[in-house]
This record gives C-alpha cells, sequence and structure tokens, in this order.
C-alpha cells in the first residue's frame, strides 16, 4: 500500500446504501469513516408542491435527505472504494445517484497504520 | 439462537394476522359470494400477494424458490385448502398472466446476448434437439401405450393416437416463466444460466412449430375440419410474423426511453409490458414471442441491456407473485387425486428424457461438462405456456380433449413444484448463484 | 374501451400530466392562475367517460372501482402518515384550534346549506339526506396546501411565516374531514340500504379501529426486516391491496381506514422514511388520475346541480372568512392571522375529491351522484378563484407590514 493518502469525499443519496458500502470498504482495508446526515441543495431551494404530504415538508427538518461519508485512505484504494460505492449503491453516472471526489492530503494523525 | 428463532417464526405470525384480519373481513360483511364481485376482487388481490409473499419467504428459509411458496400459496389460498380466495373473485386478475408472461420474456429477450450464444449456437442448438428427440418419442409411444391399455381416451385408435401425439408434445414444453424467476432471485450468472434461458427460448419456438403440426395430425386422424390443420401452420407464420414486427418496434421504443430517461424505468417497462399485452388481445396472439423480440432487441442493439434488465428486477416481483399464486389457484386437488399415477410417470419419464437428452445434445455440442451434468434441470419446470396448451386442446377437440388437458394439468402442477426445486440445486452445485450468501447476511 | 387500455390510459395520462401539471410559468398570469393546479383534468375524464365519447362507459367504471379504493386506500396512508404525534406537538396550540375550528364551523354550516337544500328539492331517504350532506361537509371543510404552496415562492421571505400558517391550517383540516367521512360510513352502512343503524355502526367502527391496527401491525412487523427494493414494493401493494379491499368489502371508507393505519405506523415505525418517500413519488401522478376519475364519474343532473354547487360555494366562503376571523380573535395563533386569513383557504384541493369518489363507489344511487356532482363542480370552482384571493390576502397582508414599519 502506498505512503500517499487522499481524503474520500462521498455523498450517497439513498442513506439505507451506507452499511453495505461501510462493509465493502472493510473489505479492502479501509477501516475508519465518518458519516454525517446531510441535505442537499435540491432539498433547500426546490419547491416541494404538497397535494397530499403537506405537513411533513413544515417540519422537514427533523429528515435529512442523503449521507456523507469521509475517509482518510491510502491512493491506490480509491479507485477499489469508488468501485464499491457504484456496486452497491448505483452508478454515479446516473443522475440524482451521488457524488465522489477526492483531495490530496499532506498530514494526518490519529488513523492506525496501513 | 433467540434471533434466528423469532426470524423464522415471523412468517407464520405475519401469516396469523393476515388470516386473522381476512377472515373478520369476510366475517363481517357476510362471507364470499360465488359470482363476481368487483370488491372481492379487491380484497382477494391484497390478500394473495400477501399471503403468496410471506409462504414465499416460509419456503426460502427451507432453501426452496420463493415460486414454489407462491404456488403453494395459491392451493391453500383456494377453494381447496383455506378457501380465503374463490374462484369468481380471481378472475378479473388473469390480466396479470398475461402481464407476467410479457415481463418474463422481457427478461428472457434481454437475457441472450447474440454474440455470446453464436459461440454456443452448436450446443444450444443441440440441447434443445437433444430434449425434442428424447422426450417426444419416449413420451409419444409410452402414452400411447398408457392410454390403449387403460382405455382412459376410449376406444377409437385416432383418438388415441392423438391424445398421445399432442401429449408427447406437450411434454417437451417448459417453462420460461419459472427459469426466469429462480434465475431472477438466485441472481444466478454464468454458462449454466444462460444455456438454460438459450435453451427454453428455442425449445419453446420448436414446441409452438410442433403444436401446430401435432394439432393439424390430430384434426386430420380424428376427421375434424381439415381447415383446422392448415390454420394451424398458417396461424402459426402469422403469429410469429407479426411478433417479430410488433416486438422489434417495442424494443426500439424501449431504447429510446432508456437512452434519453433515467427515472421511472420500472413503471416504463410495466406500461409496455401492458401495451404489448394489449395489442396482443386485441389480435388474438400471445405476448410471449413479441416480448422476447423486444427483450433481444434492447439488449443486442444498444448499451442499455443491463438497466434494462435491473428495472425488470425491480418491476416483476409482485406480478411473479400473483402470477404463480394464481397459477396453483387453479390447481384442482380432486384431479390431481385421481390422476396422480399417470402424471407421476409422465413426470419421471419426462425428467429422465430431459435429463439423457440436454447431457447428449449438449457433448454433442462440445458445451463444456459443468453445463451438460447441470443444465437439464432448468427444463423441468411447466408453466404459463404449458396451460395456455392445455386450454387450446380441451377447445379444439372436445370431450377427449379435456381429459387431455386435465392430465396435461395434473403433470403440470408436479413439474411445477419439483422444476424450481431442482434448478435451484443445479444453479448452486454449478456455483452460479449469489443470492445464497448475502440473503443469509442480511438476515 | 378494454380494461387493459382504460389502465394504461390513464397511468400515462398520470405520469404525463404529472410532468406538465405544474410547469405552467411561461403562460400569461390570468392563464396561469386559472390554471394553476391543473384541475383541467378533470375534463380530460369527461371527455373520456358518458359525458364525452363514452370510451369508457360505466359498466368499466363499475369495474373501476377496485383501482378507485387503491389509490383513496393510498391517499388516506400518505395523509396519515404524516400525523406524527411529535411533530403535531411542534405545532403552534392556537394555530391548531384555529385549524379545527374553521374546518368545523364551515361543515356545519355547508351541512345546513345543502341538508335544506335536498330535503326541499328532492326526496331522498335518510342516507341520502344526512349522509350525502355530511359528505358534502366534509369536503367542503377542508383546504388545500398546493395553491398555497405554488403561489408561496413568487412571495418575500418575510410573508413566508403567514404562508406557513395558512399551509398548516390547510393541510391538517383534512384529518377531522375523513374521520368524519369513516364515521358516516359506519353509521350509515351501505350494505344496509344506508339507513341509520347505531348497532351495525358501533360494530363496525370498533372492528374498522381493530382491523386498522391489525393492519398496521402486519406492516409494523414486516418492516423489522430489511427487505430488498422489490420486495418492499410488494409488501406495500399488497398492503395497500389488502386495505383497499376490506374497506371495499365491508362497504367502509378506505380513505378512514387507511388514515388510521396510517397514523399508527407513522408513531409506531423507527424507519418511516423508505416507504413514505416510495408514496410521496407517486403522489403527482395520482393526483392527476385521481383528476380524470373526477371527470369521468361527474354526472350532472341539470341546472339544480349547479344551483347548489353555487351555494355550497358561496357558503363555504363564508363561513371560511367569518370563522378564522373569530378563531384569530378567540386562540390568538402566534404571530396573529389577517381578518382576511380565510380568503387563503378557498381551494379545496384533491382530498375534496377523494371524499366525494370514496362515496360515488360504496354508495351507489342519485344521492351520491348529486353530492359528488356538487362537490367536484365546487372543487374546481375554488380552484379557478384561489390563487386571485391568496394573492389579495398577500398583498393586503405584506401592504399592512410595509405601513405598520
Amino acid at each position: 500500500m502506498s505512503d500517499h493518502r487522499e481524503l474520500f469525499v462521498c455523498i450517497l443519496n439513498d442513506p439505507t446504501a451506507v452499511e453495505d458500502v461501510l462493509a465493502g470498504f472493510l473489505e479492502i482495508g479501509v477501516t475508519g469513516s465518518t458519516i454525517i446526515d446531510t441535505k442537499g441543495m435540491g432539498k433547500v431551494i426546490s419547491q416541494d408542491i404538497p397535494i397530499f404530504a403537506g405537513f411533513k415538508n413544515l417540519f422537514a427538518g427533523a429528515r435529512e435527505s442523503n449521507v456523507t461519508i469521509f475517509s482518510v485512505m491510502a491512493t491506490d484504494l480509491v479507485d477499489d472504494a469508488i468501485r464499491i460505492v457504484e456496486e452497491v449503491h448505483r452508478s454515479l453516472e446516473e443522475p440524482s445517484s451521488g457524488i465522489v471526489f477526492t483531495l490530496p492530503v499532506s498530514r494526518v494523525k490519529g488513523i492506525g497504520g496501513g | 439462537m433467540i434471533g434466528s428463532a423469532s426470524e423464522t417464526a415471523r412468517p407464520f405470525v405475519l401469516i396469523g394476522i393476515l388470516l386473522a384480519v381476512t377472515s373478520l373481513a369476510h366475517h363481517l360483511g357476510g362471507g364470499l359470494s360465488h359470482e363476481f364481485q368487483p370488491e372481492e376482487s379487491a380484497l382477494a388481490l391484497g390478500f394473495l400477494l400477501l399471503f403468496a409473499f410471506l409462504v414465499g419467504q416460509i419456503v426460502r428459509n427451507f432453501g426452496a424458490p420463493m415460486i414454489t411458496g407462491f404456488l403453494l400459496a395459491g392451493i391453500l389460498a383456494g377453494p381447496h385448502g383455506l378457501g380465503m380466495v374463490n374462484t369468481a373473485a380471481v378472475e378479473p386478475l388473469r390480466l396479470v398472466n398475461l402481464l407476467a408472461l410479457s415481463l418474463i420474456a422481457f427478461a428472457a429477450g434481454g437475457a441472450m446476448k447474440i454474440s455470446r450464444f453464436r459461440t454456443r449456437a452448436r450446443s444450444l442448438v443441440g440441447m434443445a434437439l437433444g430434449q425434442v428427440a428424447l422426450v417426444l418419442p419416449l413420451a409419444f409411444l409410452s402414452f400411447l401405450l398408457v392410454f390403449g391399455l387403460t382405455g382412459i381416451m376410449g376406444s377409437e385408435p385416432a383418438v388415441v393416437v392423438s391424445a398421445a401425439l399432442l401429449f408427447g408434445v406437450f411434454c417437451v414444453t417448459n417453462s420460461p416463466a419459472e427459469a426466469i424467476a429462480v434465475l431472477s432471485e438466485t441472481r444466478a450468472k454464468g454458462p449454466v444460466a444462460e444455456a438454460i434461458i438459450g435453451v427454453t427460448v428455442l425449445v419453446d419456438l420448436l414446441v409452438i412449430f410442433l403444436f401446430g403440426v401435432a394439432g393439424a395430425v390430430a384434426h386430420t386422424l380424428t376427421g375434424a375440419d381439415d381447415a383446422g390443420g392448415s390454420g394451424f401452420v398458417g396461424g402459426f407464420l402469422y403469429e410469429q410474423g407479426v411478433s417479430f414486427l410488433v416486438g422489434g418496434l417495442a424494443g426500439m421504443a424501449m431504447i429510446t426511453y432508456l437512452s434519453r430517461f433515467q427515472k421511472n424505468v420500472p413503471l416504463f417497462l410495466l406500461g409496455v409490458a401492458m401495451v404489448i399485452v394489449a395489442i396482443c388481445q386485441k389480435m388474438d396472439i400471445s405476448p410471449m414471442m413479441m416480448a422476447i423480440t423486444a427483450g433481444l432487441v434492447v439488449e443486442n442493439a444498444s448499451e442499455e441491456g443491463e438497466r434494462f434488465m435491473v428495472g425488470l428486477h425491480h418491476s416483476s416481483l409482485p406480478v411473479f407473485v400473483i402470477f404463480f399464486s394464481l397459477s396453483g389457484h387453479k390447481v384442482d386437488l380432486s384431479v390431481m387425486a385421481e390422476l396422480w399415477p399417470l402424471a407421476l410417470l409422465a413426470v419421471v419419464l419426462r425428467v429422465a428424457a430431459v435429463r439423457q437428452g440436454t447431457l447428449w445434445g449438449a457433448r454433442w455440442g462440445g458445451e463444456e461438462e459443468r453445463v451438460a451434468r447441470h443444465a437439464w434441470s432448468g427444463f423441468v419446470g411447466q408453466a404459463g405456456l404449458s396451460l395456455g396448451f392445455a386450454v387450446m386442446i380441451a377447445t379444439e377437440f372436445p370431450p377427449w380433449g379435456e381429459k387431455i388437458a386435465t392430465l396435461i394439468v395434473a403433470t403440470i402442477v408436479i413439474n411445477e413444484f419439483l422444476g424450481p426445486i431442482l434448478m435451484k440445486r443445479s444453479l448452486v452445485a454449478a456455483g452460479e448463484t449469489r443470492r445464497e450468501g448475502a440473503a443469509d447476511s442480511q438476515n | 374501451m378494454d380494461m387493459i387500455w382504460i389502465v394504461i390510459v390513464l397511468f400515462a395520462a398520470g405520469y404525463l400530466g404529472s410532468r406538465f401539471a405544474f410547469a405552467k410559468e411561461r403562460l400569461p398570469a390570468l392563464l396561469r392562475d386559472t390554471f394553476l393546479t391543473g384541475w383541467e383534468f378533470i375534463f380530460i375524464g369527461m371527455a373520456l367517460g358518458p359525458l364525452g365519447f363514452d370510451l369508457i362507459d360505466a359498466e368499466r367504471m363499475g369495474q373501476l372501482a377496485p383501482v378507485m379504493a387503491l389509490g383513496l386506500a393510498w391517499a388516506g396512508l400518505i395523509f396519515g402518515m404524516q400525523m406524527r404525534l411529535v411533530d403535531l406537538k411542534k405545532v403552534d396550540r392556537g394555530l391548531l384550534k384555529l385549524t379545527f375550528f374553521q374546518m368545523a364551523v364551515t361543515g356545519m354550516v355547508v351541512f345546513g346549506i345543502y341538508l335544506v337544500m335536498v330535503a326541499v328539492g328532492r326526496s331522498f331517504g335518510s342516507s341520502g339526506l344526512f349522509a350525502g350532506a355530511a359528505v358534502v361537509a366534509a369536503a367542503s371543510s377542508i383546504s388545500s396546501p398546493t395553491t398555497l404552496s405554488l403561489i408561496a415562492g413568487s412571495y418575500p421571505r418575510t410573508s413566508a411565516p403567514l404562508f406557513r400558517k395558512l399551509l398548516t391550517v390547510s393541510t391538517l383540516d383534512v384529518g377531522p374531514a375523513l374521520v368524519a367521512v369513516g364515521l358516516v360510513f359506519c353509521l350509515f352502512p351501505a350494505g344496509g340500504g344506508g339507513a341509520f343503524d347505531l348497532d351495525r355502526g358501533t360494530t363496525l367502527l370498533f372492528f374498522s379501529i381493530l382491523i386498522a391496527l391489525a393492519l398496521a401491525g402486519l406492516f409494523r412487523y414486516f418492516e423489522r426486516r430489511q427487505l430488498k427494493p422489490e420486495e418492499e414494493l410488494t409488501v406495500l401493494l399488497g398492503f395497500l391491496a389488502l386495505i383497499s379491499g376490506v374497506a371495499l368489502f365491508l362497504k367502509l371508507s378506505p380513505l378512514f381506514l387507511a388514515l388510521m393505519v396510517g397514523v399508527a405506523l407513522a408513531n409506531t415505525l423507527t424507519r418511516d422514511d423508505p416507504v413514505f418517500a416510495a408514496l410521496f413519488a407517486t403522489e403527482k401522478p395520482f393526483y392527476i388520475i385521481l383528476l380524470i376519475l373526477s371527470g369521468l364519474l361527474w354526472a350532472p343532473s341539470g341546472g339544480e346541480m349547479f344551483a347548489m354547487a353555487m351555494a355550497v360555494m358561496l357558503a363555504r366562503a363564508w363561513a371560511k372568512g367569518v370563522s378564522v376571523r373569530i378563531g384569530a380573535d378567540l386562540f390568538r395563533p402566534e404571530g396573529g392571522m389577517p381578518r382576511d386569513g380565510g380568503l387563503g383557504l378557498m381551494a379545496q384541493g384533491a382530498l375534496a375529491l377523494a371524499i366525494g369518489i370514496n362515496y360515488v363507489i360504496v354508495y351507489p344511487g342519485d344521492a351520491s351522484r348529486l353530492a359528488f356532482g356538487v362537490i367536484a363542480f365546487v372543487v374546481a370552482l375554488n380552484e379557478i378563484v384561489a390563487p386571485f384571493f391568496i394573492r389579495q390576502m398577500a398583498n393586503r397582508d405584506a401592504a399592512s407590514r410595509k405601513g405598520g414599519r
């Protein structure tokens, strides 16, 4: 495994897929991730037109629409991680499925070796 | 241990609640009538969907495919079981049968990548011809003897020969429905799975032709209207021609949608299936070939095959549940009680001939040994198409046609249960299933 | 037209219509506001039915009853599943009381008006008289958030609190109306000819609640497993079909039964979002189908129906205005309510039509046809005028806040 690391950021629009994604990460050796509930831009600015279900929108703060996974991992694991996301969830080429991007990490402390 | 015991008990508890609610509704509503009432159909649909799904789950826990459970649920729910759903109530649901056949045929067509099959054409043709070459003569001769000795079909030789011939052709039929359903449930992928689909479709094409010829012969032998004989062959050609044309157009329409829009694919496919059914009802032809052609076009003339199959997978389970539970509901246990020895004989002969014919045909075609040894199990199941033949025979050749139809139905019932179980075992043994581990870990 | 073609046409229209019904931004303002909520699809239903090309005749419409009941069960379920106690507690008490007050007053006024008109003009039995009046009253008492939501976007954020209050009122006032309809169906059982029957009524009500709780328990117990998407779809479809089937079989209201199931689920499910998302995703197509079905079922019986509809519409408008004004003073909702806040509740929307359809499929006969005809006409008229009244009220409110600074 290379010494170079990247911050892998994955925004999944299907929160129910996150457990399987994390299980897949474990299999390839990505042992640490942070998951937070988030809300997409479309959810904030779109005009949800209520017909039968207007009440839920009024208190929509209680419901989040997607999940963001942060994980610092070795560079050579990134391709596998993306593959896992697309296998478990669906192709990221499809609209509204999610997004993945990475950022180079120059320094990290607090994660295990490897 | 406690966790797994409660998981095993869960479907039973749910079935208990479901039965209690439905029985209470029946009691409060004054019971079921024996005539068609839209409200009874509505209740029957809801009950069957949930009940069959739950029985399917129970059966899956024992290692059998879910469709076996759907069939069993139909029997249990029907007049010979718990009586929760009566015959008049399910009549409007028969529309779902044609819909199911279309979806199944989509999947069959969509699973046939011509480039892959081209390399295996010889073995696929070999397996198909091997089955026909063994099953048809064996079944024909055996039942010629049986009908002649028992006198079930009367004493007129022309009728006995005709009955044995039609029954022999019937024995060749298999069930794309069951094959696709099991492959879908087990997510099987590999040469065995591909061979099953390819050979099933080939055999079905052959059977449609053979049935046409056998029907013409039977008409001639029994002295029925001669026009009926040529009518069969002519009708067959007309049906296939229209099916290819309209199926091709439907395929192109699906490609256009799939490549432009990403949303609501399952719903769209359901809609196309319904249009195909509607067209076929109008033209009085079977939707199978039309839908197979459409699926074939999507798979081979575009890059949308994967999305097409995933969308089908998501839309087909509710339709399968109704389709197979209705099949089970139709089973007349009193007929089974009378005819089971003959039906069992047909099943045993058929399984042996299919197995051997497949093996020989595969080896002749240079197929790998794994396929030669395991693919045969995908050809045991019988369902929709075969039932359609039974109805046609009963209609075309009264009164003896009805007796043959009854024997056909009895045989189908046994094969309906046996086929999926054997097929699933073979797929697991061939190492082509992906579902076992995933299902267990999720439970 | 064969049944299968009817189903294809309905669902295709629902899907296509849902893409265009709410996308009228490019139309001139007058046209846009007149057809803001897609009510023009009622005309498509009329064109398909006996009033138009008769492609869907009376026999086929009878066979569509289970499909309609399925849609009603769906609507009741999606509404009920919003009613979480924890969310209801977040609503200002004063606003909540105002909601039910305006709904009750409007209902009683319309009930009285309609009862008198029918008693004088027609000779229906007690069922047709009281049950019909109760159903029309229930449908008239509710308001719709759709128009409000579509118009709110064109107002600045300073108007947001007003619209939020009106949206809350127009969403919540549906609940008691659906309960009232359910009670009517129990107490005037269609199976017994529609006459008032307290014994059978209380029995039916008791067992309705029991069945609803059992069905909720059934679904709740299902949901604890990790189902695959196609399995979840199968269970949801079966569940909806069962609710509507039980309701139709017992000649109860699928809306009411599904509402109770939905409320039970909303307050017991730990993971209700995927189910709700599946229901919510089909909201617009179902709405369009409901409009088309309303057009199909509409059978005007002469000038008398129009006169009754006008009377109901005017009575409703007056009652909404007066009750909101009185309620605002009595209950003092947080942030207040403009004196003409009732104008913001003119729209009636899809659930009013659903109540009418519910009545007509369970109670065949002239009384139900008349009641539904009145409801459909009033809903269509209110959908036309509501955008203008809402804008009027919002403009005045904005001006008064500006002037107050």
